[in-house]
């Protein structure tokens, strides 16, 4: 009896050793469960770590430029999908002035334009500078609306080039219109930053300020360039729309439709130049005129110009050609001379001889020629002397032709002792198009 | 004689078998408190880091107004879940924005000015009292600003601005 129950007794162990188990199990369950637990939220956690890493590294692949020319002035009124109002001055129906941004996307990613902040950097009252909103802070709209961009054009596809950001100023009248400012010669006054939805910004100038060839003293600005005659034609009278006289007529030879503006004028309208006391131009009180209007000259200019080949002396017109040019080196230097010559096709040309350059709103002859800083820019003014143009080039060859240009192997001090420094530039000068010309055939002005 | 020794075996053996249990009650009790501060603690931790990593914020453009000497600040939220902006400092000096007054301004609604996601807070910066004349309180052209936001969760954009 007793024998049994020290028998039972003994065999409880058993029973002390699967309490001592389960409490064992017990803490090892909960600490497996504490880490399990915990190991979730790490795991959590380093997902947020992963996205947010993702994230960034997106961030960092976004990269947009502005291309040239950067911003444009949209001409037609209505932009399909936004809204209509848009306009280059103000007028009847014109609300806004609208601009096309140029950007491309050279990122490995899209990217959603959020905001555009604009600062100009001018004089005070142009553009997005003050009393006018400074900066101009630019949203996406689904339709046209003041200080916005097009809310269809706010994202760009990764590579994607050459995207149109349409955007609105306002234009409520001659006075309340934000009109961005746009020197002529170029110089960037506007401040464009672009921000993103990850949070970065890209920023560039514009107007773009023209430096290329990379030659140390000088550079040419590529189709920047104006002719002004005087004489049997006189580009005086060709400014402003051909239909309400102020121009020349189809029947006369020449015609042309920019209006006229002082300098310094946007591009798109013939540039009146005082040339001061120095006998170039039409005189007016003491002082002499001439309008350079965009490249241009008619067969009937030209012929009358012209002496034939090998010819010293002018016709009974008179051209004029002045070349934008900038300094792009890093000491200053002052102009001496300069020659122009324009070819075609190497047999008929176009020459002239500097007579002086336009700097700062004065015209400056070569007794007096300023000193150019680096950066600056100013206009080198020819005189032509010799057209050895056998045709009209513009019926012997179709479309525009491609006009070699050389210019100013003396243009220049000769600073140094090379021909680098002496300023001395070349290059294709003119883009197709960007000569107008005169159809005689056809009676119309192209 | 020989059945009161196996009772006393039998009392011992409960003591032992109460004192165990007393014992493994005990630690599974601070084990469970242990544990259980540890995976909180760890889950606040890994929540809060987590969410300060999901926080991010920019300064995409800060401007100086001469005429108002005023400096306004762009802080766009970019991340992905709201903020709240705490504290803005300029060159060190805690600064309060001043009073919405216009479309899109934010200012501190009691202590903080919250962003949703994407959107974007335009703080209008009253230059601090100044004690510099002749100055008088505009800056100073050339000067450099060093500004810094900060949230609640303790993340920091600085933008460094030099006076116009």
């Amino acid at each position: 009896m007793s024998g049994s129950l020290i028998f039972r007794l003994r065999r409880r162990r058993a029973v002390s050793t699967m309490i001592g188990g389960v409490i064992v199990l017990s803490l090892l369950l909960t600490a497996l469960g504490i880490m399990v637990f915990v190991t979730q939220q790490f795991d959590q956690y380093q997902q947020t770590v992963n996205r947010m890493a993702q994230y960034r590294n997106q961030q960092l692949s976004e990269d947009l430029v502005a291309t040239s020319p950067g911003l444009t002035l949209v001409t037609s009124s209505t932009i399909p999908g936004w809204g209509s109002g848009c306009g280059t001055t103000a007028g009847t129906g014109i609300t806004y002035i609208c601009y096309n941004a140029t950007i491309s996307n050279l990122g490995e990613v899209g990217v959603q334009i959020t905001r555009i902040y604009i600062n100009s950097t001018g004089a005070a009252g142009l553009g997005c500078s003050y009393p006018n909103p400074a900066p101009c802070i630019l949203n996406p709209t689904s339709s046209i609306t003041a200080y916005s961009f097009e809310e269809a054009s706010e994202f760009l596809n990764p590579g994607e080039a050459n995207h149109a950001v349409l955007f609105a100023l306002p234009c409520t009248s001659v006075t309340q219109c934000v009109i961005l400012p746009d020197p002529n010669p170029a110089f960037p006054q506007n401040s464009i930053l672009i921000a993103t939805s990850r949070g970065t910004v890209f920023s560039f100038q514009w107007p773009f300020q023209v430096s290329v060839f990379g030659q140390s003293q000088s550079a040419y600005s590529s189709g920047n360039m104006k002719v002004a005659y005087t004489g049997t034609y006189d580009s005086k009278n060709e400014p402003g729309p051909v239909a309400a006289g102020s121009g020349g007529t189809a029947t006369t030879g020449y015609c042309h439709t920019e209006s006229a503006a002082s300098y310094p004028a946007a591009a798109g309208y013939a540039e009146e130049l005082n040339m001061g006391t120095s006998g170039y131009g039409d005189k007016s009180g003491s002082n002499y005129y001439l309008w350079f209007v965009n490249p241009w000259i008619t067969s009937t200019i030209m012929t009358s110009a012209s002496c034939g080949s090998g010819c010293s002396s002018v016709g009974s017109t008179q051209v004029y050609i002045y070349v934008f040019l900038i300094n792009t080196g890093t000491t200053s230097y002052t102009p001496t001379a300069g020659t122009i010559d324009l070819t075609w096709y190497g047999s008929n040309h176009i020459d002239g001889y500097l007579i002086g350059v336009y700097y700062n709103g004065a015209f400056d002859i070569p007794s007096s020629y300023p000193s150019i800083p680096p950066g600056a820019s100013y206009y080198a003014v020819f005189k032509i002397t010799i057209f050895t143009i056998g045709n009209n080039p513009w019926t012997v060859q179709s479309g525009s032709p491609s006009i070699m240009f050389w210019g100013g192997a003396s243009i220049t001090n000769g600073y140094g002792s090379n021909n680098e420094n002496q300023g001395f530039f070349s290059g294709t000068l003119l883009p197709s198009g960007l000569w107008e010309r005169y159809e005689a055939s056809s009676g119309s002005c192209a | 004689m020989w059945s009161r020794r196996g009772i006393s075996t039998v009392v011992a053996n409960m003591m032992m078998i109460g004192v165990t249990l007393s014992l493994a009650a005990i630690l599974v009790a601070w084990a469970g408190q242990s544990y259980g501060a540890f995976s909180g603690g760890s889950q606040l931790f890994y929540q809060q880091r987590g969410q300060a990593l999901q926080e991010n914020f920019v300064i995409e453009e800060v401007f100086f107004n001469k005429t108002y000497q005023q400096i306004f600040v762009f802080v766009r939220n970019v991340g992905l879940i709201n903020i709240n902006i705490v504290a803005i400092y300029l060159n060190g000096s805690s600064i309060t924005p001043s009073t919405a007054t216009g479309h899109g301004w934010c200012s501190f609604s009691g202590t903080s000015a919250s962003l949703g996601v994407g959107s974007v807070c335009e703080f209008s910066l009253t230059w601090p009292s100044c004690s510099y004349p002749p100055n008088n309180c505009p800056w100073v052209t050339g000067n450099i600003f060093y500004i810094v936001v900060a949230s609640t969760r303790g993340n920091q954009v600085a933008y460094t601005a030099r006076g116009p």
